[in-house]
């Protein structure tokens, strides 16, 4: 297993997370925050903590990297990250975030215990991750995964309804996968209705109560100022929000260059294949017009070909019966006995 | 403990003895701890019954019904909990040291889904490193051209190391397929539909004993069935290639369809595959195909050496780092015909690369976009000869030669769309010759160390420059000229002083200077420790053309140099200049021994020398002369 990144790409964000369980919600979160934030600050590196992490392999972790927060000190971890997000609820990581230098930028995800609000730059409490799957889930993958379950016998082939909790060892796709082919979904789980929101799949609390959730636009609201908290803090750390501009700039205008280039290219490329495509039209226009003027000629031959061959067959005709009558039969003889006699 | 990172998934039908021998081999080369599914996919034989109650260390799913390679795939992914899967087909023979490239690789390159070792035929012959996919859907194992790293189209699930979060986040191998055939395909479409790459490394090799599981009518049914699926399944993808049958009759679609998953496609044309370690301007070579090299990992950066020299040696390195190296091609115009149309960009080094090789090349790739790249004017080499020949019939043969060179360049720079120089100097004559070719400057990019030793920590004087092994060099003429007229003098002020020739391959004249006042070191691995040991670097050079790469070198490990107008040229020496550069052997002394004695002057040169190679020659300087090479070619820039 490789040993904490450091790479330091444009800034980096450490989102601590309770992904080594194995509960929809604790895969929910983790993910969600890490493409809605690297969809905001491209570029940046999303690592995932965890208390045990990759120590505690699971099932249900999907096979997500995720770095153990246990024995690491604070300042080791501080130091990695731009900002970190505390995501879970896990008392090991709540104690470990409070003991991280009160410069290093803290956000809060959900409930926390007040020491940690206090001491975080930003808390966000609401609406559910789960209802903003988008970038998280393929949603075209569900029915080719309902198919495989559905294949190793381990989905029923018609309409269901889910009314327990799923088993603990299901992949996070797979749970998905389940819920978003379900006729109904009844549990006590807010993150369960959450991805059944997003899936547009009924789901009540067993006392058939529904769940409400606040617009999704608050959360991608929070999810915004994280990131404009992360891009401030990485200017006042290293100030190089500057230099950045100056790098994009620089990249866009090489970008632009390349861009007009390559249009250079395609057009020359295209004039290229032009040239010898206009000749060649050109000379096929020549060619069906003379084929059009052999074509007109030699109709008048055929046609001319048909009146001799016409009149010959006639003056065949003629001869054939000229030589039919008697005259010419009768004095044959006479004729050959006189063309001997002459020599 | 660890846990373990890797599962591995075998899916077996019938085949026990297969099974356990290819268990056997994983144990016995597979130091990294591990975890094994086997899925039995209801053999009639007995197979997973067998395989259920003796299997050790491996947990065995047994599947009710024979569904396949895909599903017990699937069934097995959902039990594994590791980071990494491997699929691995029970004819598959691992060998010691077979994982770790493929780890390492996966370690490095977040961007990719899955990495495949080479399979290897049972006699070594490769049997597939990677494969293409064709417009008509069927695939062709690539076991053509030379190997090196690389994205693949497609990569054989039979042995194939993917990151289960990648697997699951595509949704596995597709339900839609019979019992095998074209799962892994589709997988590997699927994956880059999501954005992820797979690759090969060479640098792991298993052999495939290729043992089909199903008789040949049977599996050719299979087939059959399976590419209509996959052919349904990705009508677009297949719309946009070449067919895969009639490779044979039409070469270069091969080379198409093997590389068509890269941005752009480079040609660079050198005399040798670069040796940086022995001079002669392969040092730069090695710089620019890097710079085209880091541009984009997924490109195809392809290297044709026209002479083999070292190939054997020096290639594998290149390799390793996804550059396909060419060497040993005698019919250069139809080496460029087996891959007509392939290449965006073809870029030659000097002149007579370009007459022999780069011209012919490049008329099989007219779509190409042009470069000429001069590492050097060559015709002015000639002409400084000529210039200090004194017989009439060398300075005639000097003057003809400076000719065919000078007219040679003249047609390269005119045959070039874009053109690249060493110094200003030489790009204004380019572009006087030649002002349709849009002229860049990329010189050298040389690192300065953060902290370089100075006057106290140093002695002596050093000579830095390859010989070739061949007589009447510039860099033979110029040591000879400092042993027989620079030396003596000098060490008549300086008794103590000794001159150490560092450069690879020196010829006889140049072995033969070997005496207690002079050492021939030869060729060093790295020269820095020896330039940064010495007090002076003196090289008093009569012949010459372009920027000397060894000054370069000095100047950023904080050596003075004393040379002549010749090898001053393209430094940007500014005030410096006129304490190091010296046209007769009596200047040099007097300069040299100025610098010796005077640690004020030499401390003020070395400051002097070390901003200069920062502004001009460092490799972020370089890296910006490269991009716009890049973006004139309509390459795009590599992110910032």
């Amino acid at each position: 297993m490789p040993g904490l990144s450091t790479h330091s790409g444009v800034g980096a964000v450490a989102i601590w997370t309770s992904a080594d369980q194995p509960d929809l919600g604790d895969q929910l979160t983790a993910r969600v925050i890490q493409q809605e934030l690297l969809a905001r600050l491209p570029g940046w590196r999303m690592s995932l903590f965890a208390t045990d992490g990759w120590r505690r392999p699971a099932v249900a972790d999907g096979g997500l990297v995720i770095e153990p927060l246990r024995d690491r000190a604070p300042a080791e971890l501080a130091a990695t990250a731009t900002m970190t997000v505390v995501c879970t609820t896990d008392p090991y990581a709540l104690d470990l975030a409070t003991r991280l230098d009160v410069t290093h930028p803290v956000v809060a995800f959900g409930e926390v215990p007040t020491e940690l609000t206090n001491r975080a730059a930003l808390t966000v409490t609401g609406p559910n991750p789960g209802l903003l799957l988008d970038r998280v889930i393929d949603r075209e993958t569900l029915p080719v995964r309902v198919a495989q379950l559905r294949q190793l016998s381990e989905m029923p082939v018609r309409g269901y309804d889910v009314t327990a909790e799923l088993p603990e060892n299901l992949v996070f796709e797979d749970r998905l996968a389940i819920l978003s082919g379900a006729r109904s979904v009844v549990t006590e789980d807010e993150h369960v209705a959450a991805a059944c929101a997003w899936l547009g799949v009924d789901c009540r609390r067993p006392d058939g109560s529904a769940f409400e959730f606040a617009p999704v636009a608050d959360l991608k609201a929070e999810l915004d100022r994280i990131a404009e908290l992360a891009e401030h803090t990485l200017a006042e750390r290293g100030g190089d929000l500057t230099t950045r501009m100056s790098v994009l700039t620089e990249e866009n205008h090489a970008l632009r260059q390349a861009h007009w280039q390559l249009r250079r290219r395609m057009l020359e490329e295209r004039q290229r294949l032009a040239e010898p495509l206009g000749q060649a039209w050109r000379e096929r226009d020549d060619a069906v017009a003379e084929a059009t003027v052999k074509r007109t000629e030699n109709e008048a031959l055929t046609r001319h070909n048909e009146e001799l061959a016409a009149r010959l067959a006639h003056v065949e005709q003629e001869l054939a019966n000229w030589r039919n009558t008697k005259l010419v039969r009768w004095t044959r003889p006479l004729r050959d006995a006189y063309g001997k006699a002459r020599g | 403990m660890t846990p373990p990172r890797i599962t591995f998934v075998l899916v077996s039908y019938g085949g026990r003895d297969l099974v356990v021998r290819c268990l056997e081999l994983l144990a016995k080369h597979t130091p990294v701890p591990h975890r094994v599914i086997v899925v039995d996919s209801a053999s009639p034989d007995g197979t997973g019954e067998w395989l259920a109650e003796n299997l050790t260390g491996a947990t065995v799913l047994r599947m009710h019904e024979n569904l396949g390679f895909g599903a017990g795939g699937n069934l097995a992914v959902r039990q594994a909990d590791t980071e990494l899967l491997c699929f691995l087909n029970a004819d598959i023979e691992v060998a010691d040291g077979w994982l770790e490239p493929l780890l390492a690789f996966l370690d490095t390159r977040p961007e990719v889904a899955a990495v495949s070792p080479v399979l290897l035929n049972p006699d070594g012959t490769v049997q597939e490193a990677g494969s293409v996919i064709g417009g008509d859907g069927w695939c062709r194992a690539v076991d053509f051209g030379p190997e090196f790293v690389r994205e693949v189209d497609y990569a054989s699930a039979a042995c194939l190391v993917v990151r289960r979060s990648a697997f699951l986040e595509v949704g596995g191998f597709s339900p839609e397929y019979e019992i095998a055939y074209f799962e892994d395909v589709d997988l590997m479409l699927s994956l880059r539909a999501h954005g992820w790459q797979t690759w090969v490394e060479p640098a792991s090799r298993v052999v495939h004993q290729r043992h089909g599981s199903s008789s040949s009518a049977r599996a050719t049914e299979l087939m059959r069935l399976n590419h209509e699926t996959f052919t349904r399944r990705w009508p677009d993808e297949l719309a946009r290639r070449s067919p895969v049958v009639g490779l044979d009759e039409h070469p270069h679609r091969k080379w198409w369809l093997r590389d068509q998953l890269a941005p752009y496609r480079v040609l660079l044309i050198d005399d040798r595959v670069p040796q940086p370690d022995r001079g002669r301007g392969d040092g730069r070579t090695m710089a620019v195909v890097n710079a085209w090299r880091e541009a984009d990992p997924r490109a195809r950066v392809t290297f044709f050496a026209v002479s083999p020299e070292r190939a054997e040696q020096v290639a594998p390195a290149l390799a390793a780092r996804g550059i396909e190296v060419v060497w040993g091609v005698e019919d250069a115009a139809h080496w460029s015909v087996e891959r007509a149309g392939l290449y965006d960009v073809v870029v030659v080094f000097r002149p007579h690369n370009f007459v022999g090789y780069g011209e012919p090349i490049a008329r099989a790739q007219p779509q190409a976009v042009k470069v000429y790249d001069a590492e050097a004017l060559f015709h002015r080499r000639p002409e400084q000869h000529f210039g200090t020949s004194t017989d009439v019939l060398e300075r005639r043969s000097w003057a003809v030669q400076a000719d065919v060179l000078r007219q040679q360049e003249v047609d390269a720079f005119t045959w070039a769309d874009v053109a690249v120089c060493v110094s200003e100097e030489e790009a204004h004559w380019a572009r006087r010759v030649a002002p349709e070719a849009r002229v860049h400057v990329a010189c050298y990019p040389a690192a300065v160390s953060a902290e370089v030793p100075g006057w106290a920590a140093r002695q002596d004087i050093v000579f830095f420059g390859g010989f070739d092994s061949t007589p009447r060099t510039p860099n033979e003429f110029a040591v000879l000229e400092l042993a027989e007229s620079v030396l003596p003098p000098l060490r008549e002020r300086h008794p103590d002083l000794r001159l150490r020739v560092v450069g690879a391959d020196p010829s006889p004249a140049v072995l033969a200077l070997d005496s207690p006042s002079i050492e021939v070191v030869g060729k060093v691995p790295d020269p820095r420790p020896l330039l940064e040991s010495a007090l002076l670097h003196v090289v008093p050079m009569r012949y010459g053309a372009g920027v000397k790469i060894k000054f370069v070198d000095s100047m950023a490990a904080g050596l003075p140099f004393v040379t002549t107008p010749v090898g001053g040229e393209g430094l940007h020496l500014g005030w410096t200049a006129r304490h190091l550069i010296g046209a007769s052997p009596a200047e040099h002394v007097e300069l040299c021994h100025k610098l010796l004695t005077d640690p004020v002057l030499w401390t003020e040169i070395q400051q002097g020398l070390l901003e200069i190679c920062g502004t001009h020659f460092s490799p972020a300087e370089f890296r910006r002369s490269m991009r716009d090479v890049l973006t004139d070619c309509a390459v795009l820039p590599p992110a910032p």
